[in-house]
Formats: C-alpha cells, structure tokens, sequence
C-alpha cells in the first residue's frame, strides 16, 4: 500500500510537471510572394540580371512560380540606360556595360508583383595586388604552390574582398581544344583571414567557403594573404594514333589568384548566406541579407584584380 | 549636479534659518507591538503641522516639528493606527508599538489614509505587504515574491512560469534583486519556476522600476529590495508547512526577552524522494545477463537564518546567513555478468549538478543621533553552479586490465565581497539626507573544468588529467548622496547622485549617475510626480532563451564591452477615488545603451570561451504607460492594471538587424492583471488573479527564395535562402491564464491552522513556452504548421500551515 501511495504521488508529480505540445496551423499571414532579384556587376561589363519570385516557407523549394510580363530597366546615373532582356530561364540581360563610378540601379516588374528595386556604384579602384609563388614538387607531376598575396590599403574606407584561387586546365590536340576544367579548391586553413581566427562571426570549423574578407584588421597597413594549392605541370606529349596519325597533346594549367573586391551588399549577403547554411540548431536565427526595395535580393557591384601564370611544362612520352 | 545639489541644500537651509530655534525632534523607532520586530517604511505623520517622515531599514524615524502641540498618526499597512498626541518641549525619543491587523485577518489591509499613501510615495516604487504574497494564488502551492511582482504594470514574466522579471522594456539580468541590502545573483529556484525568497522568512518587499534612489545602482531596470525578518523579540513562534512539492518551518524567537531574537527558516523541496524511485522502477531491467536501472532527482533548498542583537537603545547589531541551492543527480548503473557469474563488467555514470547562492552578513545600526543613524555592513555573497560527471568501469577480473575512472568537474560563478556605510541624517524640516559608500570586490569564476582520468589508454595522447581555467577580478566602489527636500507641505523633491566606478581587466570605467524626482500635492486627494534617473551596469547575464539554467554565466564588463546604462523619465498622477480606490497613472520613456544581443548565427548556449565574439552592442529604449486602480481596505482588495508598452532595440553599427530598429524578444503591447482578494470570514478567504499580455516575440522565416550560384567557389551551387525580413518578427499568441486559490484557517488552542487549495491556469490555457514552424508536414490546406510547448496546462495544488 504505501509503495502504491508512492507510484501514484510519483506519477502525479510527473504528470503536473509534463509539458504539452500544441500542434496549430500557422495563423499569421504569409508575405504576398515578391520578386527576387540577383546582379553583381562591373565596370565595362554588361549587366546581367537572375529574377525569380519568393515562396511561402510551406510551398516546395522544388515549386517555381512562373513569372509572366517581366519587364526592367537599368538607369545609369539615374538616366534611363536600358532594358531587360530574357536570356536564360530566371536570367535576363542589358546591353548596358557600366563604367567605374557610375550609380547603377536596376527596376525590374512581374504581373502580381510589387515593382522591386535596388541600386549599386561601380567601383572606382581595383585591388592593387603582389602575388608571390613558391612551387615545390610534390612528386611526380604534382606540385604545392605556396601564395604570398600582398594586398595594398589606403586606409580610406571599409572595404570587402573575395578571395579566388583557381586552377583551369585545357586540353588541345592539334590547335583544337578538346577539353576545359576548373578547380576552385585551395587550402586556407592557415591564413588567419579566412579560417576564422580574426572573423569574429565565423566559426573555425564551418569554414569561410566563399573565401571574403574585410581590411578590418589591416585598413590603411596592407596584409599578406598566405594559402596554398596543388596542382599539376603543365605537359605537351606527341602520341600516334590508331590510324598512324602524330598527334600533338597539349594540356595547360593555367593558375589564376583573382582578388575581388566587392561592395557591402555583396558582402553582407555572403556572409550571411554562409551563417544561414550551417545547419546549427540552437543559434541564433540569420537574417540574410537584402538591399532590394519591394523584393529581395542584393544588386551588387565587383572589380578585381588577377595574376595568372601556366605552370611549369614537362615533355610526356 | 554637485552644484545643483549644493544649491538645494543652502537655499532649504537658509529659508528655515529663522524658525530653526522652534523646532524640536521626534525620533524612535516603530515596531511590531507583539513581536518587537522594526517596520520598514512606516508613515509618521504629524495632523497639525502635515509634516511627515517613514522608517528605515531598521524602522527608525526622526521628524523635526514646532514647538507645541503635535499629534502623530502613525502607520502601516496590515496594521491599526496608533495616534500619539504630544506637547512637544524638548527633543523627544518615542518607540512606537503598533498592532497587527493581520491576527486573525490575512487578507484585510488597513491602517492608511489617502493622504499616507500619496505623501509616502516615491516615484516609480511599489510597497506591497508580504501578507498579499502569502494569500495569492500560487504555482504548485508556493508563495512567491517575483511571481507577485510580475502582476504589477509595466513588469511581464518570461515564458510561462518564469520568475524573471522583464521592466519597462529592459532584459532580466537587468533586475537588482536585494537580500538585507546584498545583491543576489540568482533569484530562482528550479530553472526559473520559484524564487529563492522564502516569502515566509521576508518581512518587507520595495520595488522600484521608474525613479531610482541614488542608494540603489548596479542594474538598469528594476530594483527588489528585500528585507529579511528578524526574530520575535518576545516569544517564540513559527509555522510548519506542506505543500504539494515542498516542506516549510519556520521558528524564531528570543534568545534574552527584549535584547535580541533569532530566526530559522528553511524550505525544501521533495520531489526527489518521489522521483527517484519511480525512475528506477521505470528503467530496471534485470535478466541472466545483465542489471541496468537508473535513477534521477531534483530538489531545492532555502536556508535563512537570522540573529539581532539590541545593544541598549542606540545600537543593533545583526548577522545574516541565506543558503540557497538546486540539485539535480542522474545515475545509470549497469552490471553484465560473464558466462562465469564471478567476473562481470560493472560501471555507473554520475551526473550532478549544483548551483546557487551563498550569502553571511554581519551588519550595525547606530543611531548616533536623533537625527543622525548610520548601518555598516560586511557581507560575503557566492554564486556557484558545478556539474560533477562521473564515470566508474569496473572490467572484469580476469581481463587484468585497470579500472577505468572518469570524472568531469565544471565550475562557473562569481564571489563578492562587500562592505557598505549608510547615513540617514534627518537635518530638519525641510531636508532628509542619505548618503553612503559601498565597496564590492568581484571574483569571477566563468569557467573552470577539470577532466581527470583514472586509467586512460597509453596508445592515445591524451593526457590523464586537464582543465581550463578562467577567473577574473574586478573592483566596484560606489558613493553616492540623495537629499529629500519638503517645501511648504505641498512640494517634495528628491535629488541625488550616485558615483561608481568599475576597474576590470586594467581598465576603469566611471560613471555619473543623476537621480532627480519631483513630488507635487495637487489637493488632499492628488499627486503628480516627474522623476529622472541615470543607470550602470557592469555585469551580465549570459543565458539561454529567457530560462534561468546553471549554465547562465555572469561576466563582467570588458575592455571591448562597456558598461551598460540607461536614462529614464517618467511622470505620473496618482489620485484617490471614490471610497478607498488609489489610480495611479503613470508614463515613462527609458532609453538604453550598449545593450547586449546575440549575433545572428551566434550560440545562444552560454559559453564564456570567446563570449564577446557572439554578441554586439547596440541601443534600446522601452515607453509606455501604465494604469491602475488599487482597493487595500476593506474584506475586498486588490487591483486593476492595465499597461501599453513598446520595446525596441538597434544596432547602429549594423552588426543585428543591418542597424535598423526593432522590437525586443519580450516586447509586449498590451498588459492586464486583475487582482482580488476577498475575505469572507476571519476562517475563509478566496483570491484570484487573471494575467493577460500580448505575446513575446519570436523569429520566424515565413518565405523563401533561391540565391544564385556564387561563381569561383568549389561549391557553386544556388542556395535556398529562408528569409527574415526583421528579427523578432512574429508575435507569440497571447499569454493568459487564471490562478485561484482558497484559505482555510481555524483557530486551535496552539495556534491557527490554513489550508491552501489553488489551482494556477485554471482555466488550462496552453500558453507557448517556445515555437517553431514545421513545414515539413503542411496541414490540410497546405499551410505549415505552427508547433508551440506549453509547459503548464491547469495544476491543482494544496499546502497545510500549522502558526504558533
């Protein structure tokens, strides 16, 4: 009797304290559905712009809604410069290429849709970059290439970078290229910029996958990016064919270190798109980033500046 | 300031320079006629010359009157009114003994006039008798002092049954919760659930969230100063009590009749003893191979223990000790027997976690003067949380391999030690002045962890042992200076300054605290009042989600992190209405910087290793205005509140929110509490309490869109991107909820016996503990679904309470 006494007072105590959960349809109102548009652009380039439409956090992230009677206009300096123009899918393009200093603003319609716009200025200055390389064999036709990317600053202003460290190989037999490849990967763990030891609000073990950085820490002084990257020589071979026919294989790695300065939006947008994509749990919610009136979507702006050099050749037998 | 203030003082003192050789002093002290204990905050009140004062701490008053006829009113709530005629000659020292109106009578409060109420009156505090406390309906049958804050306007709870206080918009660790002067680091038992002021062992509760006294400092928001009892000085007496979850006893008494008292009080939960057995039972599993049970308790501890001394009429002296603690333990023991029954593979895991607080005091009362009294005090105040994991492997004897042993040690909190000088000095008619100096030593202790390993693997690198350890101190002295100034009966000011300074990590920060109210008597029956006040803050609260958990980290201020402080102004216009209704309506605007938020992406678990890496600093500001009308005489009492506020926070260096505005987690439009007692006999009394507030805030993605591939990457793929177009954009539904309770008291030979039947949420309404939206499984319409926890759907409880 009094170890039941016990069970019922146990339980009773348990069943005072168990929580509920109520199971509710969502009873807010949902954002009417409004446009989304993408451009990052610059100077002497034409303007390309991705438009689509936003969903309700029910609909399916494979639903699409089609857009119908999508019109926009760029106005450069707020002159009336073109328009938009359907290319591929959600991407749109303009006749218009910009140049350094311009105030670009991009207006794009949909029928159903609130007018969405935003604006960007094109850079004036490109980065003004050193790159030093030491290769060393890694055996065979391997080799580790060590960057030392010296970044000036003049200590005007805030400025956001993008780093790109790329490696495109081409293929020609006989003058006619047969193949082309990209490779983007390059290791950045040691570089403190980009592996989280001074970006406060990345964590070392996500990583910093679109490779941006600010001159927070070195405005006005300049820094040495460090990072390194394989790759393979470059190699010419003459082979013959099964019809007896010399061929002449050639095959180039071309290595390319592309320093992007980008502007705030463009930056904030990346970053916070990188916070958002890393699948914690109890953090924080992110705010990803917007700059466009009546949608979203960041209308961006870029230049750079790039060192490029084809790796070492090698004759193949 | 200083000059404004000195202008003050010379002008109040030189205008009554020609009646200065008419005045004389009444001072004394006002106490419990029964048993002897000090009132705080009595009214003394003189008819003739509508001149008047209140106790101190240690109920003493002194109030500078004419030569001639006087006749004193003197009172407080709970309590009859003594009125003391006196033809005053000479300076005259008087103790006043009054009666408690609350024998017989729980509910009932008496003993005040309009007139008491709006002159005793400080802007922006709130007096409520512990008796209210004690007769309101409670959350499993426990009395609580910050839940019965919580009804008051313009203060709002947390989540569903939190004890957190959010004021005027500002965060709750921005609340100064005061035992006996000294600061509490952890107002809460049980996550959050109960706070640790065992309302039996509390004689007196002030509350100010507008105008702040220049004596108080520390937090931003709200000030609760409670006062511990003292002791019977006459007789010993006490109560037993049984709850549905936890067991009271209180005895206090003297020691030499008249000279000094003591008092005991302790609290303790037992919802371990029912638990734990009940979780063995639930997860023993026995079969040929194998024994595995676990066990698992909780339970939560106050101690308040008290000791006065009277050392003739002058002096007091008086040593507090308050131990408060939550402790929860979790066990899993596992036994596996080999094929031979001799060898087997014992082990048993450990988990227990301990937090609260710790606090001895010893503190002096002299009064020097009849105008002059002065208290020092020292004090020694701890917060702890540890976590102990434990892990013991016993394998099996003829492995001949080591025992494998375990142990996690974590420890976080913070040491104080204080010391405190206090002066009341009733200059004369016109001034009274405090003033004092207090010095805080602060020893932090965020993080120290320790992992110990009895037998560790020799092929690994590990070492046996490692620990971190993080301690910190820091150094806080305050000063400060406030003057009541009354002028011609019908203005009162209050000016004041408090200087503090704070010096961590090599770095000094000063700051200039201005207090300033004004006190206007419209006529007999109305009062307007304006009040600013200037705040610091130079500690935080790092926590998770509004819940008060042992894992909140208190930090100090930094080199990067800089103090907080707030400016707030309000007005307000109290009057008195129809037959024994007190409205007071009151507005404010308070504004706040280098508010702390959490990054976007930042953990919100506290976490001290790179803890200002995840937060930035920003502003805030909370307006509003609160309404209420109150009955406190009478067999019916209570009150009506209404409060309309806004809560808002912004980041200028854009670091939340891209630096624009918006509203506050706990930012809450609308606020209602109904309150009302009722007295239906001296043996039965009923009460009620109904809270309505508009929901918290939380963050929702409600819409989504892809991002475009980002070219130069190795993942070039688009994103889907959840949008949010501000932080804190989705309001909770509204929180509401009915508690009742009933109080049956008979009256025995040895004393007078209650029962207590409540029932909190009476009307089982699911209020949201948290929310999120699930949109992988749409309703019918094709709409996600919102899924809320509720915590605490209609909970019946009941206590017994033996006084004598």
């Amino acid at each position: 009797m009094k170890n039941l006494s016990i069970k019922w007072l146990s339980a009773l105590s348990l069943l005072l304290l168990i929580g509920c959960e109520i199971e509710t349809p969502y009873d807010g109102e949902f954002p009417e559905p409004r446009l989304a548009i993408f451009s990052f652009m610059r100077a002497d380039s034409l303007i390309r712009v991705s438009v689509s439409s936003t969903r309700s956090i029910g609909e399916s992230s494979d639903y699409h809604r089609r857009l119908e009677e999508v019109a926009g206009e760029v106005f450069v300096n707020e002159q009336l410069a073109g328009e938009l123009y359907p290319r591929d899918g959600i991407v749109y393009t303009t006749d218009v290429a910009p140049k350094a200093g311009d105030r670009v603003k991009i207006v794009v319609r949909a029928r159903g849709y609130e007018e969405a716009w935003g604006e960007t200025i094109i850079p004036e200055e490109v980065p003004e970059i050193r790159v030093d390389t030491v290769l060393k064999e890694n055996g065979g036709s391997l080799y580790n290439i060590r960057y030392a990317i010296r970044l000036e600053d003049s200590g005007k202003e805030r400025l956001y970078y993008r780093l790109i460290v790329a490696g495109y190989s081409i293929m020609e037999e006989d003058g006619v290229v047969t193949y082309t490849g990209e490779d983007y990967y390059f290791d950045q763990d040691e570089e403190p910029l980009l592996s989280g030891g001074s970006n406060s609000w990345l964590d070392e073990s996500e990583g910093n996958r679109y490779h941006i950085f600010s001159n927070d820490s070195f405005e006005g002084k300049g820094y040495t990016l460090q990072v390194n990257r394989y790759a393979f020589n470059s190699y010419e071979s003459i082979y013959t064919n099964r019809w007896g026919r010399l061929i002449r294989h050639l095959c180039r790695n071309i290595q390319c270190v592309r320093v992007v300065r980008i502007d705030e939006a463009s930056y904030l947008y990346l970053k916070s798109v990188m916070l958002a994509d890393r699948g914690q749990e109890i953090v924080e919610p992110v705010q990803v980033y917007s700059n466009v009136h009546g949608g979203v979507g960041v209308i961006g702006s870029e230049s750079y500046a790039e060192v490029s050099f084809t790796m070492p050749f090698k004759q193949e037998e | 300031m200083w000059g404004v203030f000195g202008i003050f003082v010379c002008k109040g003192g030189s205008r009554m320079g020609d009646v200065e050789t008419r005045t004389r002093v009444v001072s004394g002290v006002v106490r419990d006629a029964v048993s002897g204990e000090s009132l705080i905050g009595a009214t003394i009140y003189d008819v003739h010359s509508r001149k008047g004062t209140s106790s101190n701490e240690h109920g003493f008053f002194s109030l500078t009157l004419q030569e001639g006829e006087a006749l004193l009113v003197v009172s407080y709530v709970g309590y009859v009114s003594e009125r003391i005629p006196l033809a005053l000659a000479r300076d005259t020292l008087i103790h006043v003994d009054l009666k408690s109106d609350l024998e017989l009578q729980e509910v009932i409060i008496r003993g005040r006039n309009y007139h008491d109420w709006l002159k005793s009156l400080s802007p922006g505090q709130v007096h409520f008798p512990v008796g209210m406390i004690k007769a309101l309906p409670a959350l499993l049958g426990e009395n609580d002092v910050l839940k019965t804050l919580q009804l008051l306007p313009g203060v709002k709870s947390g989540s569903e049954g939190m004890a957190g206080l959010y004021v005027r918009g500002g965060n709750v660790d921005e609340n100064l919760y005061l035992m006996d002067g000294i600061p509490l680091y952890n107002p809460s038992h049980m996550f959050g659930f109960f706070s640790t002021f065992n309302p039996y062992a509390v004689k007196h509760v002030d509350f100010y969230k507008g105008s702040f006294p220049a004596r108080y400092g520390g937090r931003l928001s709200s000030v609760v100063d409670v006062r511990m009892k003292e002791g019977n000085l006459e007789k010993m007496a006490g109560d037993v009590s049984v709850g549905l979850i936890s067991v009271k006893l209180d005895l206090e008494g003297p020691i030499t009749p008249g000279r000094n008292s003591f008092i005991v009080s302790a609290r303790r939960t037992y919802l371990d003893f029912l638990l734990s057995p009940l979780v063995r039972r639930l997860t023993e599993e026995k079969d040929e191979s194998k024994e595995r049970y676990e066990t698992a308790g909780y339970n939560f501890l106050d101690i308040n223990a008290k000791f006065t001394q009277r050392l003739g009429e002058r002096d007091q002296f008086s040593f507090t000790f308050y131990r408060g603690a939550d402790n929860m333990e979790y066990t899993n023991n596992i036994i596996e027997f080999l094929d031979d029954p001799q060898y087997y593979y014992k082990s048993k895991s450990t988990w227990e976690w301990e937090w609260g607080n710790t606090l001895a005091m010893a503190e002096y009362g002299r009064r020097f003067s009849d105008r002059l009294y002065g208290r020092f005090l020292v004090a020694w105040n701890r917060y702890r949380s540890d976590i102990l994991i434990d892990k013991n492997t016993k394998k099996p004897t003829y492995e001949n391999l080591p025992d494998y042993n375990y142990s996690f040690k974590y420890q976080s909190g913070i040491d104080d030690g204080m010391a405190k000088l206090q002066f009341d000095y009733y200059r004369d008619q016109v001034h009274t002045v405090r003033m004092g100096l207090e010095y805080i030593f602060h020893h932090f202790t965020p993080e120290t962890s320790r992992i110990d390993k009895g037998s560790h693997d020799p092929e690994k690198t590990d070492p046996p042992s490692y620990g971190v350890e993080n301690r910190l101190n820091a150094h806080e002295i305050s000063l400060y200076l406030e003057d009541e100034i009354e002028i011609a009966n019908r203005w009162r000011f209050h000016p004041g300054l408090r200087v503090s300074t704070f010096l961590v990590e090599g770095k000094n920060y000063l700051a200039l605290e201005p207090r300033f109210s004004i006190h206007w008597m419209l006529g007999e029956n109305s009062t307007l009042r304006a009040a600013y006040a200037d705040m610091s803050q130079y500690i935080h609260l790092l926590s998770f989600g509004g819940l008060m958990l042992p894992s909140d980290l208190w930090v100090p201020v930094t080199k990067k992190i800089s103090p907080l402080r707030s400016r707030q102004l309000s007005l307000a216009w109290n009057f008195a209405a129809l037959q024994h209704l007190e409205v007071t309506l009151e507005g404010y605007y308070k504004y706040m910087k280098n508010q702390i938020e959490y990054l976007d992406g930042a953990s919100v678990l506290p976490e001290y290793r790179s803890w200002e890496e995840g937060v930035a600093i920003g502003k805030g500001d909370g307006y509003g205005m609160e309404f209420q009308v109150q009955k406190e005489q009478g067999n019916t009492t209570g009150w009506i509140n209404y409060t309309l506020s806004w809560a808002n926070r912004w980041f200028p260096e854009k670091e939340i929110n891209y630096g624009e505005r918006y509203p506050a987690k706990y930012d809450s439009r609308h606020g209602i509490n109904v309150v009302l007692m009722h007295r239906f006999s001296p043996s039965f009394d009923v009460s009620a309490a109904w809270v309505y507030h508009s929901g918290s805030r939380a963050t929702l993605s409600l819409e989504r869109y892809d991002g475009p591939p980002v070219k130069g990457v190795e993942e070039s793929w688009p994103v889907e991107i959840e949008h949010i177009e501000y932080r804190n954009n989705y309001r909770l539904p509204a929180y509401h909820r009915l508690d009742l309770g009933l109080n049956f008291h008979r009256h025995r030979k040895r004393g007078v016996s209650t029962w207590n039947v409540s029932v909190y949420n009476a009307y089982c309404r699911l209020n949201p503990f948290f929310i999120y939206l699930d949109d992988f499984d749409l309703d019918k319409n094709g709409k996600p679904i919102l899924r809320m926890a509720a915590l605490l759907p209609i909970i019946p409880a009941f206590s017994y309470t033996f006084r004598f």
